[in-house]
């Protein structure tokens, strides 16, 4: 029995492994992504100022810390029964639409990007430093556009990796004119680098044959339900909107509120990995598999694309049905369309930055809305890489007395697994694999843009635990929960 | 040269915070080899282990050290490295996540009843996920550390100052990349007679965007923490929590704070009539471990922390 | 077994404590040996830090003497101490150490026997809490 171990993996937000295990004919036996990295923040955020806790939950994650942070801000608007005024939601919103962008663009041109951009390099050019050589025009313009969209980040949140700003009710203050001219001009340069990425995808990456195999290949196809943050026009809406579930043949499972949608989902914890595995109580575990009768969805910049019906901005529109063109059915199931739907949420997050930066009430004075006694709330928005629930209590002291957090990756641990297996089982079937076809095994959960430091906050207490008893053909015998 | 940059207990945030260097990223980036930086590269732990030792030439460590696997790789690379440094408030303090260590009997809870890590099931004992060492602990902790670059992330101009003196070869030992003076002296908030009457929660008012957020009774550990940041936070409307470290002369910065905010209440002149009105005040600092040490925990927090604990397994 | 005998680090102010400690002993009063005096010029130069150093090196307990409230020397040095040590004292509560291990008196010049009952008395206090490092008997 052989094992290839892939350690760590790299170019995403986190630890992980890959261990894939061969039978004797060097066929796949099993393969898993497991995460070795745990922290515990449900558990030290209890006894916490309530207040603090955007601060302190946005250090679960360094690369999506504004998702955390404005999650955060709107379960304590529900705890403290508090209405946002509309200068604060204004810079709230203005705020999240730029870290969509630079997260997005973060993930396509410095993590998953190197493989689409230079499918045929080495391990030692497959990087951001690999791009910038092959394409240094286009490296320059993303690391000055980039610059550009932190510096509206800072000027809004106090910083940009870890802002301070959000506050239960509203934000810390009022945005400046000189600020908002700053922002209006950087969004512009926004929208301009959406448009070339863009022409950089139709022209360099798209037409790789290599890719369009990826794309339509059954080996990266993965029937599942999606999640996402839908508004009133089932368009995609980062910060705000109900939680809508579509199912992998593309019927509305549900469109619920985030409470509300909280309670569809439960978790499931395996001895091998620090990361859980969530499912839909509409369907209940039925196993590691895909498909309509499975409880295992994915959430994201593909799901939010399956669950919306347009996009919610003029540009993101056109590259949206250009997409659906290609893929010529919904739900897009190909998982590493993943890329190419995280580039058109970049276009829509910068579309809708420029056009909050334009709006009067965003230097408006009035940024705090009227706290009650504080209590319980959920707090749901649509991080870069899929939905994240934020649920505290808080006791009269308005100290944190129980935290509940579902992250982003946390939803796709499942999908990550299986694509991991799904490419591995393609891998190993042409013999003994390479460096290179190592990496495509990597390439498959980087189609996700995980953030493992997100999927793994938790520390697992009295989970509830079933014990699965084998046989030595692997036949299930026995189930005994916990 | 050739540069590492490793993660352990982390979120990510110092990883990225290079690229806050915008353009000047580019520049460091065409000067620099990198061997080893899972976030960016595609090196492997072999190829790290593989390096003779003492081969790189500065290696940045940032995380907490959570793990057994943690507590490893940052010996190999201590062992691979002429200069290795704490990256980040996590390696230098222990973080916003070393507050894992107030939570009683971390380890029990992780290994209670309901999970145990464990290989996937017929595979081999070391398939398992690391096991979790019993405190979260700051790099010095573990490993010997040459200099800091502080900070939640470390802001860009102290990145920039870092690199500078790493090319010109001018890391004096036991450095650390941030001002020597407290953030007050950067602060553009004006200070006037500092007198604490009240104690309020940043929810809780709208404070003067002009004056010091201290004499507004929001609690701003600027006093105790390191300039270099350019205050940002306090120029963002919210207090400073301290991610910078100490000042050299502060020592436990907790203890440090609590010591400045006590001089400073006042309820009236001072006197025995004043002693009630005074604990008033000072009872409305809640949460003084995660308000003190937010992010000092593991440095300073942990050893009377563990005072407490010896009593206790003692007792029982 | 020895019995346990605490440890006591004591800080004392030189105006009004430490002076009120001299007179204890040219007075021969009996009183347990077990405080170690640090004489300091006011107990507002106590820093919490000193206190916390003293738990983690040995002390079973910490004494600080100050001048009665309006005495001080330097007029309100002692009413910082008061503040200092009330936040203190919640710290070490926080932390899982008894607060009562910090004892804050006020002890004028003169009272020579005030010192030694509040010394007897922190000695039965600690007792009664046991040694703050677990390996009991020490002299």
């Amino acid at each position: 029995m052989k094992k290839i171990v892939i350690d760590p993996i790299t170019r995403l937000e986190g630890h992980g492994k890959i261990l894939i295990y061969l039978d004797e004919e060097g066929k796949l036996r099993d393969a898993i992504l497991q995460v070795p990295e745990l922290r515990g923040f449900e558990a030290f955020c209890r006894g916490r100022r309530a207040e603090e806790m955007p601060q302190i939950t946005e250090r679960i994650c360094g690369v999506c810390p504004e998702a955390h942070h404005l999650a955060s801000a709107k379960a304590l608007d529900a705890a403290f029964q508090a209405e946002v005024p509309k200068p604060a939601r204004l810079q709230r919103e203005l705020f999240y639409n730029t870290y969509i962008f630079s997260d997005h663009l973060l993930h396509l041109v410095f993590l998953g990007g190197p493989d689409l951009l230079l499918p045929d390099a080495e391990k030692a050019e497959r990087n951001i430093l690999g791009v910038i050589k092959r394409f240094p025009d286009l490296g320059r313009k993303v690391v000055e556009v980039r610059a550009q969209a932190q510096k509206i980040l800072e000027l809004i949140g106090g910083k940009a990796i870890h802002p301070v700003f959000a506050l239960p009710g509203g934000v810390a203050k009022p945005l400046s004119a000189e600020d908002r001219g700053i922002i209006l001009a950087a969004s512009e340069r926004m929208v301009e680098l959406g448009k070339t990425m863009i022409a950089v995808f139709h022209e360099e990456i798209l037409p790789q044959p290599e890719f369009q195999s990826l794309l339509l290949s059954e080996e990266t196809w993965l029937p599942t339900h999606y999640m996402g943050l839908v508004d009133e026009n089932l368009a995609p809406n980062f910060y705000d909107g109900l939680v809508r579930v579509v199912t992998a043949e593309g019927a509305e499972l549900f469109r619920l509120s985030g409470p509300e949608a909280l309670g569809k989902i439960a978790e499931r914890s395996e001895p091998w990995t620090y990361v859980k595995f969530p499912y839909l109580t509409d369907f209940g575990w039925q196993g590691l598999r895909a498909g309509p009768d499975s409880g295992i969805y994915r959430v994201g910049p593909l799901a939010r694309l399956n669950v919306a019906e347009r996009m919610a901005t003029p540009l993101a529109q056109e590259e949206y049905e250009r997409f659906l063109d290609f893929f010529g059915e919904k739900p897009v199931h190909a998982t590493f369309a993943y890329h190419w739907a995280r580039l058109i949420e970049m276009v829509q997050a910068a579309e809708t930055a420029a056009k909050l930066a334009k709006e009067p009430e965003l230097t408006g004075s009035t940024v705090r809305g009227k706290l009650g006694a504080p209590g319980e709330g959920v707090g749901v928005i649509e991080a870069a890489r899929g939905t994240l629930f934020h649920h505290y209590k808080l006791d009269p002291q308005g100290l944190v007395e129980y935290a509940n957090l579902i992250v982003a990756t946390t939803h796709n641990a499942p999908g990550i697994g299986l694509s991991v297996k799904q490419m591995a089982a393609a891998v190993v079937e042409r013999g003994m694999p390479d460096e290179h076809l190592l990496n495509r095994v990597e390439m498959a959960f980087r189609a996700y843009d995980p953030c493992l430091a997100c999927a793994t906050h938790f520390l697992p207490g009295r989970l509830p635990v079933a014990v699965e008893i084998y046989d030595a053909e692997g036949k299930l015998l026995r189930r005994v929960e916990g | 040269m050739k540069l590492a940059v490793y993660w352990t207990g982390s979120c990510g945030g110092c990883d990225v915070s290079f690229l806050e260097l915008g353009m000047g990223l580019l520049e460091v980036l065409s000067r620099v080899e990198i061997v080893f930086w899972p976030a960016l590269v595609d090196a492997k732990r072999r190829d790290l282990e593989r390096l003779p030792a003492r081969s790189v030439d500065v290696t940045l460590v940032n995380g907490v050290i959570r793990t057994a696997e943690n507590k490893e790789m940052v010996e190999i690379l201590r062992e691979k490295s002429k200069f290795l440094g704490a990256y980040g408030a996590c390696a230098h303090l222990g973080g916003i996540p070393a507050l894992a260590n107030q939570v009683n009997g971390v380890t029990e809870i992780v290994f209670g009843p309901g999970f145990r890590p464990g290989a996937p099931l017929g595979e081999a004992a070391e398939d398992a996920p690391p096991e979790l060492l019993p405190e979260a602990l700051s790099l010095d902790e573990v490993v010997p550390v040459d200099f800091v670059v502080p900070g939640c992330p470390p802001p860009a101009g102290l990145i920039a100052r870092f690199f500078e003196a790493a090319f010109a070869e001018a890391i004096s030992p036991g450095r650390i990349f941030a001002g020597e003076k407290a953030l007050c002296e950067e602060c553009p908030r004006t200070r006037e007679d500092r007198r604490l009457t009240r104690i309020v929660r940043p929810h809780e008012v709208q404070p003067d965007p002009e004056k010091c957020l201290l004499d507004q009774g929001i609690i701003c550990l600027g006093p105790v923490t390191r300039a270099g940041c350019g205050a940002a936070c306090p120029k963002g409307g919210m207090p400073c929590t301290g991610c910078l470290g100490p000042t050299p002369k502060a020592g436990d910065p907790a203890l440090a704070m609590l010591s400045a905010l006590a001089s400073l209440v006042r309820a009236g002149e001072e006197g025995e009539s004043a002693f009630p009105e005074e604990n008033k005040i000072l009872d409305s600092l809640v949460d003084p471990i995660g308000t003190l040490y937010k992010y000092s925990f593991a440095k300073y927090g942990r050893p009377l922390l563990k005072l407490a604990r010896k009593r206790q397994e003692v007792r029982a | 077994m020895p019995e346990f005998e605490p440890r006591i680090v004591a800080f004392l102010c030189r105006w009004c404590a430490a002076a009120g400690a001299d007179l204890a002993g040219t007075s021969r009063l009996q009183y347990p040996p077990n405080a170690i005096p640090i004489r300091v010029n006011c107990s507002g130069r106590v820093e919490p830090q000193w206190v916390v150093e003293a738990l983690k090196a040995g002390a079973d307990g910490v004494l600080i003497g100050g001048c009665h409230p309006g005495d001080c020397h330097y007029v309100v040095g002692n009413y910082k101490t008061r503040r200092r040590i009330y936040l203190l004292r919640r710290m070490l509560a926080e932390m899982g150490i008894e607060p009562e291990r910090v004892r804050l008196e006020w002890i004028s010049a003169t009272e020579g026997a005030r010192f030694a009952q509040v010394v007897s008395d922190f000695v039965a206090e600690l007792k009664r809490l046991g040694p703050l490092h677990g390996n009991g008997g020490r002299g």
